[in-house]
């Protein structure tokens, strides 16, 4: 199953790239993205970004345009072509 | 605490130093609130904008070049030509502490000078200098100019604040520019000074604010505690190493980044116009106002190309999403080009973008035969004269508008007048996207539905400053908000910040620090500096609560005033992304009836009660 992953600010310099389509096993979790791009992409971006079972403050994970906590936090189930975005914080500019 | 201001009155180039007095001054504190009053004062009701009885009334705050944290800023109030409500707007830079170091706390602009002047402000003293030979130049030329005039070359010492073309040409989105990149640009307040024919004002002086201060050492003390506070905080941080343009990405992954004329919520180009972009391309430093350590500002450099810019400051985020996402142009370096030319010839960055997008649209509908027969005619023969194509993402066109519109030139005299005025032109309202003639900042409240409240009751019309929901809806800071939800709460979130953002313009310091400190964390710094003892976070939010009334009251005292938001976010729904088929109407029907409940207005107009309860009563029957 293809998922797009976009990566912002802190977490781009980290990774080294703003955008990665990955292909993952069938029903995957918003925690087993975590876990794939700890194990196999960048390892230490797991303790980056959440502490046992909840985001680190203040960081922010989207899918779809929607915030993890108002879904299913780290258990939100994943489908085909959806867009996952991890970002350090979101700033403000006014 | 004495709180000096200078009365200027430009039809007989005369000066005199008034006091404001100590009670009167913690009713309204100073800056915004100050300004509001001696708008209600002395502006009278209905009068044009352009009239000689309006006045611009610039201001520093009881905080503003005392140290105390991000205290560089200025605040500036006047009857604004473009909302024909009253206008304000605050800018950073290094003005309003040269300000207060020259003598005064502020200044009253009135009358009307019979040729163009600039004022020189210093230790104390003004004098009132022919301008004719700045008349006509570009803000950057104008500040080399009078430093040369002052003999003070070092950009460290003194300020410069001045009007572009736009201004002199009085264009309703015009922006009054201080220390060349630095804009107090909503309103188009500077059309004013332009209609005075006050070019530019020069500040310098070795006044010691922290001599005159009620408590010297406490006030250190204290200050430092505040800075402490604030530098903990995660997003002082992140704005030290990032600056504003970061937010690109994440709104439009929230799907409201307003795109091509606000029609969408998502550019699929967005990374190319982002911060992190922009850090990997043209950016070469970074840059604060006066005794800010955070220095947000961005410095960036095009250095060769079709669109090489010289170093220069900027650009932010509201003014790469107006020229970038909103005009489907992905060019960041053609986008700092229109920043720096728009600061030189005196542009709001947000009302000039946006007035291009609606522009853009036009010309779609003329092509499609879409606009009235004799309005198509005449508008594509005016582009043709001028030279234009206004197609989406044409860049090269956006560059040529810059200077048509600042001389009034051809096509140029319409784009002088906002997106409203062109749009109501050609026939069609409806592409203009704006509220009470203001038009709207880099965030779509279709997606960020506590915003949808926001702009509709924001005094000024389309802002994003009276009250930064956004803060909620998209950073989750002070509190997470699902932008999504339709939850009462977030009504009086949205009330509380209006009145706490009012104190803040009054103080006046920078929104910056707010994200970090309440209302309480300022009171010591107050007391150390006024002297105001017993001041506390109570009344400094019935304070803000009553500079929000009176504001309030000033607009409806001016008639056929609405909360309300443009025709487009109201009933058109959002394509695609998170807040797909979402509308406006929904998010506004939802909230503002208990907005308007908690406020206790009716229908937007403030009722008696409130007004009498806030110590109002005076302007009743203004
Ligand atoms: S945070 Fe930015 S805008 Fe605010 S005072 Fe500092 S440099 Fe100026």
């Amino acid at each position: 199953m293809k998922v797009k992953v976009k990566f912002i600010l802190d977490y781009y310099k980290f990774i080294g790239k703003h955008e990665l389509i990955l292909n993952l096993s069938n029903k995957p979790k918003i925690i087993d993205l975590i876990n794939y791009i700890d194990n196999n992409i960048k390892n230490g971006f797991k303790e980056k970004i959440i502490n046992g079972n909840e985001i680190k403050y203040p960081n922010m994970i989207l899918i779809n345009g929607r915030r993890a906590e108002f879904l299913e936090g780290l258990n939100t189930k994943l489908n085909e072509n959806d867009e996952i975005i991890f970002s350090p914080l979101a700033y403000f500019a006014l | 605490m004495d709180f000096k201001l200078a009365r200027i009155n430009l039809s007989d180039h005369n000066w005199k130093e008034e006091k404001i007095d100590d009670k009167l001054l913690r009713k309204y504190i100073g800056g915004r609130g100050l300004g509001t009053y001696l708008a209600l004062k002395e502006i009278p009701k209905g009068i044009d904008p352009f009239s000689k009885e309006n006045k611009i009334f610039i201001l520093t705050g009881p905080l503003t070049g005392t140290g105390a944290y991000e205290s560089g800023r200025y605040h500036v109030v006047g009857k604004s030509p473009l909302t024909g409500y009253l206008g304000d707007s605050n800018s950073g830079g290094d003005f309003g502490p040269w300000l207060r170091f020259a003598g005064f706390d502020g200044l009253i602009i009135e009358g009307k000078s019979e040729d163009p002047v600039w004022l020189r402000i210093e230790n104390g003293d003004i004098k009132f200098n022919d301008a004719s030979e700045l008349w006509g130049k570009g803000v950057h030329h104008t500040e080399r100019i009078i430093r040369d005039k002052v003999g003070i070359t070092s950009e460290t010492m003194g300020s410069v604040l001045a009007i572009g073309p736009a201004g002199e040409n009085k264009s309703k989105i015009a922006a009054i520019i201080n220390d060349r990149y630095r804009a107090a640009g909503r309103t188009g307040l500077a059309a004013v000074l332009g209609d005075k024919k006050l070019k530019a004002i020069w500040a310098y002086g070795k006044r010691n604010l922290l001599k005159e201060m009620y408590d010297p050492k406490k006030f250190t003390n204290e200050a430092k505690k505040l800075t402490d506070k604030i530098m903990a905080n995660p997003v002082s941080q992140a704005l030290t190493q990032l600056g504003t343009l970061v937010l690109m990405n994440m709104t439009n992954a929230l799907g409201g980044l307003p795109t091509k004329n606000w029609t969408r919520g998502i550019y699929e180009k967005a990374f190319d116009i982002s911060g992190e972009h922009l850090a990997e391309s043209y950016l070469k430093a970074r840059k604060g106002c006066w005794g800010c350590t955070i220095q947000c500002s961005r410095v960036s450099e095009v250095p060769e190309g079709p669109y090489k810019t010289a170093i220069s400051e900027g650009p932010e985020y509201e003014s790469t999403w107006a020229h970038g996402a909103n005009i489907l142009n992905n060019d960041i370096a053609s986008i700092i080009k229109m920043n720096y030319l728009e600061n030189d010839m005196g542009f709001d960055t947000i009302s000039f973008g946006n007035t291009i997008s609606t522009l853009m649209e036009l010309y779609e509908l003329a092509k499609q035969g879409k606009l009235d027969k004799d309005k198509e005619k005449e508008l594509l023969d005016l582009l043709n004269i001028s030279g234009i194509e206004p197609t989406w993402g044409n860049k090269d066109a956006v560059i040529q508008l810059i200077y048509l519109a600042a001389y009034r030139n051809k096509i140029g005299d319409l784009i002088a007048e906002g997106a409203k005025r062109l749009a109501e032109y050609f026939g069609r309202p409806d592409v203009a996207i704006h509220v009470k003639g203001l038009e709207l900042p880099a965030y779509d409240p279709r997606a960020l539905n506590s915003m949808a409240l926001s702009y509709a009751t924001a005094n000024r019309g389309g802002c994003h400053l009276r009250s930064y929901s956004v803060a909620f809806d998209m950073i989750g800071s002070p509190e997470k908000w699902d932008p999504l939800a339709k939850d009462i709460k977030k009504v009086k979130g949205v009330k509380d910040q209006q009145d706490w953002f009012s104190i803040v313009d009054s103080l006046v310091i920078c929104k910056f620090n707010v994200f970090g400190t309440g209302p309480g964390d300022y009171v010591e710094v107050i007391k150390a500096i006024t002297g105001w003892e017993d001041i506390n976070e109570e009344e400094l939010m019935i304070t803000g609560e009553r500079i929000y009334n009176a504001e309030r009251l000033f607009d409806v005292q001016e008639g056929d005033y609405k909360d309300t938001l443009p025709k487009r976010i109201l009933e058109e729904s959002l394509p695609e992304g998170p807040a797909k088929g979402h509308t406006g109407k929904e998010w506004l029907d939802f909230f503002l009836p208990e907005y308007y409940k908690i406020r206790n207005w009716d229908n937007g107009v403030p009722s008696k009660d409130i007004l009498i309860k806030l110590g109002l009563e005076e302007f009743l029957n203004r």
